[in-house]
């Protein structure tokens, strides 16, 4: 006792207190890394999902189970922009044609949400109430090529000429640790709806 | 103490990183499932349509061929293709191409239909040399030249454009400004030659349900609804038939012969025009001598079922008379195997008709023909200096319909793929 | 302190030690697993892209402005481009065997630099796996999707037809 125990007890509080802030400091670090990771799983299958419903539906463009409803398939697209295009297609192959629109809602709408770039990307299947599910949007972004190769200028109106579509999608956690945003991309360079090059 | 105490605080912590760490490896086990199910639909998709590929092929080559190909393997998944005909009078042609990969499973449907002449707004075999489709110019329906497709000025093309060589522009350096507008699509490399004797064959169809006029200079023919009038001579009576007895399958065909046609249509029919001497014959030709219309213009009533369909082996020529001396309407798809569709003594400063500048071609429907014939002349003013204006538009009705026999291409077309 | 605490306090250490080793490679390994299943999402989206980008081309060079009746008019081996194509500069290319011995690298992309490679060669329907030294109507294309930062390679293959429907 004396003087060599008070150094023991100093030496265990300091070894004791760096154990326990190390401790503390890993698991902080865990916690931080299982609310990314869960950000990033979600955001990989919400662009996955999202990316294989955009192809489901633009590869049908013009497509139609009774082909005479939509003789000329390059004036199933009624009206295309930046964001937003509007086409006829059918999309369940009932033989009935159907009008699907896709278009990006404004930040302001989610703005609920601590990501201030996500959006709602609606899919309104023949002008019914739109659905929507926030997915961690934050670009949808169409540049259109007509015959040529060339890039259409949006925003483009019926007949408009367009043959191939360029779609990037990215998608962010909606919230995120320590505003630490992760992203996913995807971009796809479709012939768009081989309906197209019918007639 | 303080040791025991540490020590039992770090096997908590330790225990609480394993339930992290089995969250982790749980979370990216997930992605990876995410990415493999994503790829494993992309690859049964690409081998789905790699089989329609294959089989579109051999269609395309053989369009009886309907072996299709069962569990082949390809790209480590398997490829299943069957082939329907749906036989009968219709003759539709289903391809439907399976690709699995994984347990992944995608379709590819393609749906062909017999194609038809009719269907184009213009064609093409020969563009007359150095005539080229310039900014005013529009083609308001499907266009294809077995030439090469000169384009000046930006002209603009609805439906799809297709040509089987290139296209050629009017300044090569500056392509730009001459570019097309393909505002239905563009493909080149199609080689869609027109038949030798399509209209010969017209007259088995008339032999049968049909109206054969034989052993004729000349037929004068008048449409008067559902009625035809018919004479050999300018200046005899004409005679009165009722078409849907007297031709009831719509075959109206005159042999070896020169028709002088005109009147308002009601009803579907095709008159065909042919010559028996192979060359140098003016028979085969027939003459627009007045409007030649429908009862029901499809522009005002789009569910109108009239169609007309003229079909001449050599030429069809609008008269140099004085009704054409004004707009000449037409609404027919126009067929002229071995020649073109023009105007009679388009370029005379003095035509019989008596005006020089005539007025304008209102076509709707289609011309289909060998060579490009002229309708008229531009004068240094950049305006119509004999002859007509075109004013071509085109009848949507016939990407669904066409009149009765109406030449087919020989071929098939897409008219529906599913993917 | 006695011996017992010391022994104690060690062992906390030791394991403490092991345990955040352990557990730092594992959060690699999984950071570096998650990164490669987003990479891939890209990497499988753009091996996509280059084969609806080829398939909108001709299928051969003697096609392009011709039809063709026989496989003995279509362009023999060594396939890909023309003199006046530029290398890996697909928008020159006019016809889908320009893509044979092609190499392309996105830079500009948000998450990382890919390469993608591809060939192209004749095909019997019979067999689609296997390379053919003869000209045929069917055309395969492999592609390889590669990235510094991703350690898969991605793989994708096509067949390209000579068909004309019109």
């Amino acid at each position: 006792m004396g003087f060599t125990t008070i150094l023991d007890i100093l030496g265990s509080v300091i070894i004791g207190g760096v154990l326990m802030s190390i401790a503390f400091r890993f698991s902080d670090s865990i916690t931080e890394k299982t609310y990314n990771n869960s950000g990033e799983l979600t955001i990989q299958q919400n662009l996955a999902i999202s990316a294989q419903i955009i192809e489901y539906d633009f590869r049908k463009i013009g497509y139609c189970a009774d082909w005479t409803l939509i003789p000329d398939p390059m004036k199933a697209i009624l009206y295309a922009d930046s964001s937003e295009i509007k086409f006829y297609s059918d999309i369940d192959s009932d033989g009935n044609v159907d009008s699907v629109h896709y278009y990006l809602g404004p930040i302001s709408e989610l703005s609920s949400t601590g990501n201030p770039r996500d959006r709602l990307l609606y899919r309104v299947l023949n002008g019914e109430q739109h659905k929507s599910a926030n997915l961690g949007i934050t670009q949808f972004r169409l540049v259109y090529f007509d015959a040529l190769g060339d890039t259409i200028n949006p925003p483009i109106g019926h007949n408009g000429g367009i043959v191939s579509i360029e779609i990037n999608l990215t998608v962010e956690n909606t919230e995120a640790y320590d505003q630490k945003y992760s992203k996913a991309f995807w971009r796809q360079i479709r012939m768009v709806s081989r309906n197209l090059r019918n007639r | 103490m303080a040791g025991k105490a540490t020590f039992i605080t770090i096997i908590g912590f330790t225990l609480l990183f394993m339930v992290a760490i089995k969250n982790f490896g749980r979370i990216s086990t997930d992605s990876v499932g995410n990415m493999v199910n994503y790829y494993s639909e992309m690859i049964a998709h690409n081998i789905a349509v790699s089989g329609a590929n294959l089989a579109s092929n051999q269609v395309f080559i053989d369009p009886t061929w309907d072996d299709g190909y069962s569990n082949k393997s390809f790209s480590g998944g398997k490829l299943n293709v069957s082939v329907q005909n749906s036989g009968g009078y219709k003759k539709i042609i289903k391809i439907t191409s399976t690709g699995t990969y994984h347990g992944a499973s995608s379709s590819v449907i393609v749906t062909l239909s017999p194609s038809k002449f009719s269907k184009f707004a213009y064609f093409s075999v020969s563009e007359g040399g150095t005539i080229w489709w310039n900014g005013t110019d529009t083609v308001w329906g499907p266009f294809h030249t077995q030439d090469v497709l000169r384009a000046a000025n930006r002209p603009v093309f609805f439906g799809k454009a297709s040509s089987l060589k290139n296209i050629e522009y009017y300044d090569n350096k500056n392509k730009n400004k001459h570019k097309p507008y393909f505002l239905g699509g563009y493909e080149s490399g199609v080689d869609l030659p027109l038949p030798k004797d399509a209209v010969d064959e017209l007259e088995t169809f008339a032999d049968d349900d049909g109206l054969k006029f034989t052993g004729k200079d000349t037929v004068y023919l008048c449409f008067v609804n559902d009625s035809l009038k018919y004479k050999f001579s300018y200046k005899t009576p004409y005679t009165t038939v009722y078409l849907p007895t007297a031709a009831n399958n719509g075959m109206i065909f005159v042999k070896n012969s020169i028709v002088r046609l005109q009147g308002t249509v009601k009803g579907q029919y095709t008159v065909a025009c042919n010559s028996t001497l192979s060359t140098g014959s003016s028979k085969g030709t027939i003459y627009l001598d007045d409007d030649i219309v429908y009862n029901k213009d499809p522009k005002l009533y789009p569910n109108s079922t009239d169609l007309l369909g003229i079909c001449a082996e050599n030429n069809v020529m609008i008269a140099d008379n004085k009704p054409n001396s004004k707009d000449i309407n037409i609404q027919a798809s126009i067929y002229c195997e071995k020649g073109g569709f023009s105007v009679q003594n388009y370029d005379s400063k003095t035509p019989i008709g008596g005006k020089v500048v005539r007025g304008n071609i209102n076509l709707i429907g289609g011309i289909i023909q060998k060579t490009r014939g002229a309708v008229g002349t531009i004068g240094s003013n950049g305006g119509i200096a004999t002859g007509f204006a075109k004013r071509y538009k085109y009848d949507d009705r016939f990407l669904i319909a066409s009149p009765p026999f109406f030449p087919g291409t020989g071929g098939f077309e897409i008219v529906s793929w599913y993917e | 302190m006695n011996t017992g605490q010391t022994l104690f306090s060690i062992g906390a250490l030791l394991i403490l030690s092991l345990t955040i080793l352990k557990m730092n490679n594992f959060l690699l390994a999984n950071d570096s697993v998650m990164q490669d299943s987003k990479l891939g999402l890209l990497a499988v989206s753009l091996a996509t892209s280059l084969i609806e980008e080829a398939s909108k081309k001709a299928f051969d060079a003697n096609t392009v402005a011709n039809g063709v009746a026989a496989c003995s008019l279509l362009t023999n081996y060594p396939l890909g481009r023309n003199a006046d194509e530029i290398k890996d500069s697909s928008a020159t290319f006019d016809d889908f065997d320009d893509y044979n011995d092609f190499h392309y690298r996105y830079t500009h992309l948000p998450l990382a630099a890919f390469d993608v490679y591809s060939k192209v060669y004749y095909v019997e329907p019979n067999n689609p796996e296997e390379k053919v030294g003869y000209r045929t109507w069917h055309k395969k294309m492999e592609i390889i999707v590669t990235s510094e930062s991703m350690k898969d390679t991605i793989k994708m293959s096509t067949i390209y037809s000579y068909w004309h429907f019109r």
